[in-house]
Formats: C-alpha cells, structure tokens, sequence
C-alpha cells in the first residue's frame, strides 16, 4: 500500500481534485492512509461527534456560512478551537468560500494545511473517494489463471506445467472467458472483494505446449476475453498423489488467503482421463448455488440423516424418486 | 525442510528478456525440481513459466533477483545466474 500525505493530496491530486493550498506548508507530510473524510458540520456547534483524529475535514457551503454568520469573534473562537481539537491531517474548504481569518490564523498556529478547491461538495467527496481508493489500493501478483466462467471469477493455481493453461483453454472453447493467464494482478477493494486483471502485453495470451504463444480474443473473438473480474473462488491444481486423501463429501471447505480476505478452495488433483473444464465449470456451478445458500452436501445430509432416522422403507423412497 | 537460494544479477542482453532467451531460460529452470523465482522489483515471475519471464518485461541493465527453493536450490541458482551474465549468448 502507498503511503498518502496530504502533500500528495495536493500534487498528484491534479485535475481531478483542484486543489490549491493557502497556508499550513508545515503539515503537508501528515499522514492520510488511514483516515477518512467527514464534514465538519455539526462539530462547529460544540457537538463533538466526529471524534476520529487526523481526519480530512471539509468545510462545505453550510460551514463557512455558519462560521461567518457567528455573532461574536469568541463564538469563533470556539467553533474553531472544537475543530482544531480533533487534529485534522488538513483541511479543505469547497467552493472556493472566503476563509475566516480567525481560522487562517489558527490552523496556521496548529500547523494544519488549509486548502481550498473551486468544486462543489458533493462532487469533490467524489473525487476524493475515488482518488483515495486509488492510492492506497493493496496489489499483489500471483501464479495462476483467472477465467471467467457462468459469471463466477475462478482462480486457477498450481505448479507450472500441470496444465492451467490447458484448462482455461479448453474452457475458453466452450464460451467462458479468459480473465488473466500466468501472471494474475490482484487487487483488494473495501471492503473484502478481490479483483483480478492481467499484466500489460502477455495478458490474454496464452502459452500452450506443443503450441506455443496463441492469442486468446483473435483466434476465439472479443467476448472470450474481459479485463477484469472479482475472483470468487480458487481452484488449485496438482499431481494426483496416491497416498493423500481427497475431497470426497464436499463437508470440509478449504480457503485461500489473497491480501487478508479469503476465499473458497478446491484441491484438484490431476489424473489422465479427468476433464478439467467439466470439474471447473460444475464447481462454479457449485459455487452459484452456495452464493444463493443451496449447499448440496448439506441437502443430500439432511435428507440422509432423515431417512436413517425414521427408517424410510425402501419403497417410499423409490416413490420419492419418481 | 526449506532450503532457498538466492542471487541477483544483472540483465545484459541488448534486446532484453525477449522471447529467444525466455526460451532458453525455461528450458534451463524446467531441469531443476526446486521452486524457481525470477524477481525484477516487486514483481515476481515463476521461472518456470516463458509468459511469467515475458511479463517481466526485463530491460538491458535491470537487476534480477533469483530465487530457487528445494532439493537442488543452490545449484539452480548457480547455473541460472551464469546463464544470464553470460547474455544468452546473444
């Protein structure tokens, strides 16, 4: 994760944020990464309720016409000791609106930037939402296949060679999407969605043995590919070893852990004679019937355990059957 | 039982990493059993794979980071830095 100030608030903000700083040099190294906006609102009557420290304040419209309509200077005073208390990394005032110079003054002494920018409010927390979410963003990249199948993002992992590739292929023939291949860039959004893409240039190429590099969008069209995609589970290949014990049942759920959120996993091992693409699309049909909470081992449980409670004959569940 | 070594060294192929000598890389790491790396900053690509090594896009003059980590790690390390100081023989 970057480090955001407010120094880069202001600089690498640009076109997108306005902003512009009229005094309080000495705070722009304060650290943003984690803290949030708020408006300043009802603070500025004494109400302290937005007591997270090292916020970004906004001051909007009906601040500064608060703060100007104040009777007294000592009214002011307070409104802004109150605001001062809370120890904001900076603040920003919308609208270009005249600043108090009680406030000038006083943000200058507690050495907290002041900025203004010509936008509105509302589209400036916008803006400001946006750019945040950008720079703090957590990225990783991974060794796997990301493909797109019925709408479900399913993360291909596993040791080189153990045919990935192969299996994103053969599901790209039968009208699934090839999302990332080899090298997957995985991002972390608020507040636990993980999101997939390629790298620049090899993305939405594929090297395949005995082939070599193939162009996935030329030789299967433009809808066999998107450029990103929530990755919803993981599916990890690897060598069918004879002494280790398999899923059997589907009781047991396995995660993977990408940037502290954690996501489904299937162990797959790999053995002549298994399709791939079938076992991959049937588990993220699977997996769209456990996000609409059908859980079919726990279904066929259930209606086990019942029928070895009340001792079902056999000819009931034959009926049952039909 | 992990046993990992690593190297760094530095790219020297005019053309950088293009696909001859990712080629000629794969054909190298696939030898070795243990787990092989190819870092350049904070990206990592798996040695084994030629679009991992190609997504690297490794230029002349950069600094590759080696990682192997297994049975044969250290001699791993060893070949796949002489082969990429040597250029490729590019």
């Amino acid at each position: 994760m970057s480090r955001l100030t407010v120094k880069q608030l202001l600089e690498d903000g640009g076109k997108s944020l306005e902003l512009s700083l009229v005094d309080g040099s000495d705070g722009l190294w304060h650290d943003l990464s984690d803290s949030r906006y708020f408006k300043a609102g009802l603070l500025l009557t004494g109400l302290e309720i937005n007591k997270g420290k090292h916020g970004i304040v906004i001051l909007g419209f009906t601040e500064i016409s608060f703060l100007s309509n104040l009777p007294d200077n000592e009214k002011l005073f307070q409104a802004c000791t109150t605001l001062l208390e809370t120890e904001p990394a900076c603040i920003i005032i919308t609208k270009n609106q005249e600043i108090p110079t009680l406030l000038k003054k006083m943000s200058l002494e507690a050495s907290i930037p002041l900025l203004t920018t010509p936008k509105k409010t509302g589209d400036f927390l916008d803006c400001l939402d946006s750019f945040i979410d950008e720079y703090t963003k957590e990225i990783t990249r991974m060794h796997g296949v990301l493909v797109e199948v019925l709408g479900i993002g399913v993360f291909l992992t596993g040791p080189s060679g153990i045919g990935k590739s192969e299996a994103a292929l053969e599901l790209v023939t039968r009208g699934h999407r090839l999302v990332a291949d080899d090298t997957v860039e995985i991002q972390k959004h608020h507040p636990d969605v993980l999101e997939g893409r390629g790298t620049p240039i090899i993305k939405h190429h594929m090297e395949i043995r005995g082939l070599g590099i193939i162009n996935v969008p030329f030789l299967f069209g433009p809808a066999s590919v998107r450029d990103r995609k929530k990755i919803e589970i993981a599916i990890q290949l690897e060598e069918w070893d004879g002494t280790k014990e398999y899923e059997r049942l589907g009781s047991d759920e396995k995660h993977l852990e990408i940037l502290g959120i954690k996501i489904p996993l299937i162990i797959l091992p790999v053995r002549p004679g298994r399709s791939l693409g079938t076992i991959i699309e049937v588990a993220a049909r699977d997996q769209l019937l456990k996000q609409r909470g059908i859980n079919s081992f726990q279904m066929f449980q259930e209606k086990l355990n019942e029928a070895l409670i009340n001792h079902v004959p056999e000819a009931v569940i034959e009926q049952d059957i039909e | 039982m992990s046993n990992t070594h690593e190297k760094d060294v530095v790219l020297v192929n005019e053309q950088g990493l293009h696909t001859r000598p990712a080629r000629i890389l794969v054909e190298k790491t696939t030898r070795f059993k243990s787990e092989i790396e190819i870092i350049l900053n904070d990206y990592v690509a798996n040695g084994k794979s030629i679009m991992g090594l190609l997504g690297l896009l490794a230029y002349k003059g950069c600094k590759l980071k080696i990682r192997a980590t297994g049975e044969d790690a250290e001699e791993a390390v060893k070949e796949i830095a002489t082969l990429i100081e040597s250029g490729f023989d590019e």
